[in-house]
């Protein structure tokens, strides 16, 4: 099959409805909203989960949709482009595929319908070493890596702690597992570790660049209106080169985290460099984005008051999280010299 | 041309069918870089090459089937590029005439003038090359002084073109000149095809700072040329040739496979110099890994998202991406052949050193040429997000 990067009917109608019921259902106020309360929007997650974007993932009958992974790429760009603040990347991308593949049938059964539903809140703490999940308060279920396995808690089994982070509206807590939690129960099947990873990192990137395409469109609409010297500050070249910069930042970084999730629903043999592409990519932009966002709108993007930071904050947080732009890096350099370049290891013939 | 083959329509087949046939017919003597061959030599040997690409039905396989191309889409044609670099085969020589010449014939030419230059553009009997730049007329091409003054039917030709890449061998030229300097600026500019071969035109190539002299500057002293030469109508010249200008930025001419073995050469040099542990180098060979994968995927994506050989927005970042990232890939080599060579490595290094010095600079002038990448950034800004035009 020619990879399509999102040109395909499923891929734009699955966006567009997810785009227009959250301009709607989660505008501008309810964004600022969630940013001065701080709560868990559960009344929002449960009109989001209604949609059924739970279980695009799995097989029609395992109670999901059947849509393939690069087929909600653009759909969680536009929940990063929406700001709004619910775990949803990690439960479409990660967990309720995870669980529906690798747990056993108890264990999925007693999660799986919830988690799809929304009336399980889940979170995903999957990368080497990190303890940290965004949401961790609220989860019902937990994945969990440890010692390089993949767990699956459920919320007896853990406690959380708040933890200070750039984003406050994600919520993010440090898990600590209680005595004995980890068995061999709930500890999932061979190849969920790296499974569950790639999702993880291929959806963050996605949503990452959706917060980039929202920065990049406020910049560009500030500059357009915002008048200096009698004219708008957008004809100047200075403002047009970082607007310009920006905009390639983000366009040469979307369709890797399509391809991320193509060739990590293949199995290709670079899967694990394509997501490893797609994260420092979104993050790479992400930072030249955010930054050149705040120096187009000068002082009035340094309030509270205005919206620009929900976004840089988000940006901040994705940037740093399932694995920053200097991990993936190291790890892409590494994969180099071990002679794969050119090989199928990183660049798959398609 | 040729029937249509099992490739045609099946990726996978059409990638095996160009593999296997450039392993039979791409003579060994010019794969990879040529250091050593005369350049005469090695412009006889290219010509050939283009030669038996022509009686293989590849001379241009993007061309319509009426033209004697074989009327493949985007995605055909890249698979075609991949293989064609995977195989290190030489640059296109006729890369004007097949790229951008042909095209705007195909698009503006009267009949007569499709009959007389595609053919032999496509069998590589006339090579051509590009008449734009001026000593003052580099990013604001539409001030170029080039006069084409009207005497019967013919223009009288006098001024000077700069930056011209293969003006020395080339038969023909695809120029703009003023014919009408009472017009406004973009309305007095015609498309002309010049015979190189014309008394009054004198070729001199410029000595570059890498040392070598792929471009020149021509100059045109009382050079006769017929009017029926005229591309399009006489004072549209610049309609015609932006047409022409948005296919020389645009996809299909060059694919991520031509980067992997510069990758090869960083890494092979970051062993040389025992960088292979050291994290901040490896950061950096991941840097080029990711620039490359996200060359591959923009161009793919680009072709994806084309409908009837029309592109996107999308395809504006091209040459802006393409030409930082190759500077970037050069710069990170003349460290790791620095580094190398202070450790003692460079005996294994030495042959290759001056060649990668060469395309470092040249590497530079990817910045400069085919539009500064100043001028992509104001298209992109102005064009794709819209933003208010300048007073230019």
């Amino acid at each position: 099959m020619t990879p399509l990067y999102g040109s395909d009917t499923t891929s734009k109608e699955l966006a567009s409805g997810l785009r227009e019921f959250l301009a709607e259902r989660c505008g501008l106020d309810r964004v600022r909203e969630n940013w001065t309360e701080f709560a868990f929007d559960r009344a929002l997650w449960n009109e989001v989960a209604a949609l059924g974007l739970g279980g695009a993932l799995i097989p029609e009958s395992a109670g999901g949709l059947g849509v393939r992974p690069e087929e909600v790429v653009l759909t969680l760009e536009e929940f990063g482009y929406s700001g709004a603040s619910l775990p949803l990347a990690d439960t479409v991308a990660v967990l309720v595929p995870i669980v529906q593949r690798y747990a056993g049938v108890e264990l999925r059964a007693s999660v799986l319908p919830g988690l799809i539903s929304g009336e399980l809140v889940g979170a995903a703490a999957v990368m080497a070493g990190e303890d940290l999940a965004p949401f961790a308060s609220e989860a019902d279920v937990l994945l969990l890596e440890h010692d390089d396995d993949l767990y699956l808690l459920r919320r007896d089994q853990f406690t959380t702690e708040a933890v200070h982070a750039p984003d406050p509206a994600s919520r993010l807590g440090r898990i600590t597992v209680r005595e004995g939690a980890l068995t061999a129960e709930n500890r999932l099947g061979d190849g969920a570790l790296a499974d569950a990873q790639r999702r993880a990192v291929w959806a963050a990137a996605a949503v990452l660049n959706g917060v980039s395409r929202r920065m990049l469109d406020l910049m560009v609409d500030h500059a357009k209106t915002r008048e200096q010297f009698g004219r708008a500050i957008g004809t100047f070249q200075a403002v047009k080169h970082l607007a310009a910069d920006a905009w390639v930042a983000i366009e040469s970084s979307r369709p890797c985290s399509w391809y991320a999730a193509y060739a990590s629903g293949e199995d290709l043999p670079d899967a694990a460099a394509a997501a490893s592409v797609a994260k420092a990519s979104a993050s790479d932009a992400a930072r030249l984005v955010g930054d050149s966002a705040l120096q187009v709108h000068g002082g009035i993007g340094f309030t509270w008051e205005h919206p620009l930071h929900f976004w840089m904050k988000r940006g901040k947080l994705l940037e740093n999280s399932y694995g920053s732009r200097q991990f993936h890096l190291r790890r892409l350099g590494a994969a180099m010299r071990d002679e794969q370049v050119g090989s199928e290891a990183i660049f798959a013939d398609v | 041309m040729s029937a249509v083959t099992a490739g045609e329509t099946n990726p996978t087949a059409w990638r095996a069918e160009i593999r296997e046939w450039l392993e039979a017919n791409l003579p060994k003597d010019l794969i990879g870089p040529q250091k050593t061959v005369a350049p005469s030599e090695l412009l006889q040997r290219r010509r050939a090459w283009e030669r038996i690409l022509y009686d293989g039905g590849y001379a241009a396989i993007h061309w319509p089937e009426e033209y004697g191309g074989r009327g493949m889409d985007a995605a055909h044609r890249m698979i075609f590029q991949e293989e064609y670099e995977r195989a290190s085969a030489p640059p296109r020589l006729n890369i004007q005439g097949l790229m951008l010449v042909g095209p705007t014939l195909m698009q503006h030419g009267t009949p007569d003038q499709r009959e007389r230059w595609l053919e032999p553009i496509l069998r590589c009997e006339q090579v051509w090359c590009q008449g734009f730049s001026e000593p003052e007329a580099g990013s604001d091409l539409a001030s170029l002084r080039t006069s084409a003054r009207v005497d019967g039917d013919r223009y009288i030709i006098n001024g000077q073109k700069i930056w011209t890449s293969g003006a020395t061998y080339a038969d023909w030229m695809f120029a703009l000149v003023r014919t009408n300097p009472d017009a406004p600026k973009h309305r007095g500019i015609s498309a002309v095809l010049i015979d190189m071969r014309s008394p009054g035109i004198v070729v001199r190539p410029i000595r570059q700072i890498n040392g070598r002299g792929t471009f020149s500057e021509v100059f045109f002293d009382n050079v006769e040329v017929p009017l029926e030469n005229t591309i399009g109508q006489m004072g549209d010249g610049w309609n015609v040739a932006m047409g022409a200008l948005l296919l020389e930025r645009g996809i299909g001419r060059r694919s991520y496979v031509k980067y992997l073995p510069l990758l090869q050469t960083l890494r092979r040099l970051t062993i040389a110099a025992g960088s292979d542990d050291d994290s901040a180098t490896l950061e950096e060979l991941g840097l080029h890994v990711m620039q490359v994968s996200k060359y591959r995927h923009h161009v793919g994506r680009t072709i994806a998202e084309s409908t009837n050989g029309r592109f996107g927005p999308e395809a504006s970042l091209n040459k802006l991406f393409w030409s930082e990232m190759e500077a970037g890939i050069y710069e990170t080599g003349m460290k790791l052949h620095a580094l190398a060579s202070a450790a003692g490595a460079e005996d294994e290094q030495s042959d290759d050193y001056p060649l990668w010095e060469a395309d470092y600079w040249h590497s530079r002038a990817t910045r400069i040429f085919a539009g500064s990448n100043q001028i992509q950034r104001n298209i992109i800004a102005e064009r794709v997000l819209g933003m208010p035009k300048e007073k230019r």
